[in-house]
């Protein structure tokens, strides 16, 4: 894969000669303003949906690998706790 | 009535005078997919037992006498990238296995309100990058005009299942030509509208900036029917445009009645010397057509066409690299097994998860954004992206819309370039740069090569000027009949 990056870095590079001095950066098809809208509660999803594709779930939260490390500073490891 | 060939506005007119029923449509072409896909592998999922309901619905309410919306019954498969409620939604990713969404992404659900019948979930390149569909983590989609060749991609399944007559109508995404490209190679009609005519909700991101759901179908009106229903401003969609939605069947309508005081404009930059030879003859010999037909071919420059590759991957790769950090194995989708830190969780799940191609891309945006880099490989790719929008500014003074060929080549074969990732990306040489401005283009069948692989036409409007490329696009094909061939097929 190291070589395939190496050709497609190398064949974008050819756009060094374009000059794009005083150009504004295009970050937007089309330009607009950020629109807002009223600040009112509306219905959000419910906790049990959002969870429901979680590889790993506890109660109402999603599970990862300690991150801090354990009572008695044990570093952390591959128990899994909320 | 026959489902194959048959056109989506026709057989939802069909169903709303009674002439035959949503259910009956909807049995034929699972019929179809049943008897034709194991060959093509167009769909990934079919929801035979979804689509029977909705498509009982449908007769049930005319039944009752209840008004139909503008698609009833019309049979239409679903790009897997857009987000489908209870229903499993992949990207063509194995790190997206198993991924039911808990909502609807805004564009089926319009379809649906509007009495679509959608008959299962559709093969793509992986998070739609690629040109061949072959990068789906799942299996490849073939050409239904040759099952030796790749029907294009990302949204190889769209096309080539309209193509078959495994679907009346589909839906799909363009990033850098992953509508028009595979409509081209398919032989069918694919529309890219305007950035932000189509909401993006529910539509798992690639390159934030640059997607751009549209509509497959078989006929210039048929993708103009969908593309009605498809489109306008969305409040779950901040980029969504606020604007009217345009009369895009009237428009490909109008179209059949020439096209005079109408300006195209043929970009030299687009017709050069060593182009592959029948395309070029069956591009030209489509814009003469449209000559006859009242408009003007005038020629126009789009000078800084051939940085349009190298843009698009700088600014598509760097907006992958973020959009994809979602992928960590804790929040939905595929996680490793038997990780020992948070890290080794991140690592795994995304090393086992992804295919060659997204991580090449995250690799490649990752590189051109960090410090030191990004000046000079994204902020150039933005510099330049303006230069190549307002070429288009410049060539719309002195033309309507654009007319170019929407492949270089027709249909290649499996496998032919999925050693050299570079030269896939060169499949999108014709169609990038309308992404980049953000400018509707549609693609149309308008010819055959001596092999018989179809050969698409591209039509480049301004910004919002749906209507101006669906006019031509009914103009062109109202004077000719490629659109009528059908693929072969496997006897019953």
């Amino acid at each position: 894969m190291t070589g395939e990056l190496d050709a497609i870095l190398d064949y974008v590079d050819a756009m060094r000669e374009l000059d794009t001095t005083g150009v504004e950066p295009m970050t937007h098809a089309v330009p607009f303003d950020c629109p807002l809208r009223a600040d009112q509660v509306a219905p959000s999803l419910p906790v049990e949906e959002a969870l429901a594709n979680a590889p790993r779930r506890e109660a109402s939260f999603f599970q990862v690998p300690r991150i801090v490390p354990g009572p008695g500073g044990a570093p952390g490891g591959g128990e899994e706790v909320l | 009535m026959d489902a194959r060939g048959a056109s989506l506005t026709a057989i939802a007119d069909g169903v709303r005078a009674g002439t035959f029923g949503a259910r009956e449509v909807t049995e034929q072409f699972l019929d179809r997919i049943g008897r034709l896909d194991g060959a093509l592998g167009c769909y990934l999922k079919v929801d035979a037992e979804g689509a029977r309901r909705r498509a009982d619905a449908v007769d049930a309410a005319r039944k009752a006498g209840r008004d139909l919306g503008p698609l009833a019954g019309a049979p239409l498969g679903i790009k897997d990238i857009f987000c489908t409620r209870g229903i499993e939604t992949t990207c063509a990713s194995k790190i997206l296995r198993g991924f039911v969404p808990p909502y609807e992404s805004t564009v089926t659900a319009r379809l649906a309100a509007a009495g679509a019948v959608s008959l299962g979930k559709l093969n793509m390149d992986e998070f739609a990058m690629g040109s061949s569909t072959e990068n789906s983590a799942f299996k490849p989609t073939r050409n239904p005009w040759s099952t030796a060749h790749v029907p294009g991609g990302s949204s190889g399944g769209s096309a080539a299942a309209v193509a078959a007559s495994l679907c009346a109508g589909a839906t799909g995404t363009d990033t850098g030509g992953s509508i028009r490209q595979p409509a081209s190679l398919c032989g069918v009609v694919g529309m890219k509208p305007t950035y932000g005519r189509v909401s993006r909700y529910g539509v798992i991101a690639f390159a934030s900036s640059l997607d751009h759901p549209g509509p497959f179908g078989r006929t210039v009106e048929d993708a103009a029917a969908l593309l009605e229903v498809m489109a306008g401003v969305d409040p779950l969609d901040a980029t969504s445009i606020p604007a009217a939605v345009g009369a895009y069947r009237q428009a490909a309508r109008a179209g059949r009645e020439g096209l005079s005081g109408l300006r195209l404009g043929m970009p030299t930059e687009y017709f050069q010397p060593g182009m592959d030879p029948e395309v070029e003859a069956a591009v030209r010999a489509a814009v003469d057509e449209l000559g006859r037909a009242g408009a003007k071919i005038v020629p126009v420059s789009l000078p800084h066409t051939k940085y349009a590759i190298a843009t698009y991957y700088l600014i598509c790769t760097a907006e992958a690299s973020s959009n994809l950090a979602r992928y960590d194995g804790v929040k939905y989708g595929y996680r490793a097994a038997d990780v020992k830190s948070l890290e080794d969780l991140y690592t795994k799940t995304r090393g086992e998860g992804f295919g060659a191609e997204p991580k090449r891309r995250i690799m490649l945006g990752a590189y051109v954004l960090r410090a030191g880099y990004y000046e000079a490989y994204y902020g150039k790719a933005l510099r330049a992206r303006r230069k190549i929008a307002d070429d288009f500014t410049a060539a719309f003074a002195a033309c309507d819309a654009i007319v170019t060929p929407t492949s270089p080549t027709p249909a290649f074969k499996l496998g032919e370039k999925t050693t050299d990732p570079l030269q896939m990306y060169l499949a999108d040489i014709f169609t990038v740069a309308a992404d980049l401005a953000g400018i509707p283009a549609l693609s149309q069948p308008c010819g055959f090569t001596k092999a018989g692989l179809p050969i698409g036409l591209q039509i480049i409007g301004p910004a919002l000027g749906e209507e101006i490329c669906f006019r031509v696009g009914g103009a062109y094909e109202s004077r000719t009949d490629w659109h009528k061939r059908l693929p072969p097929e496997a006897a019953p």
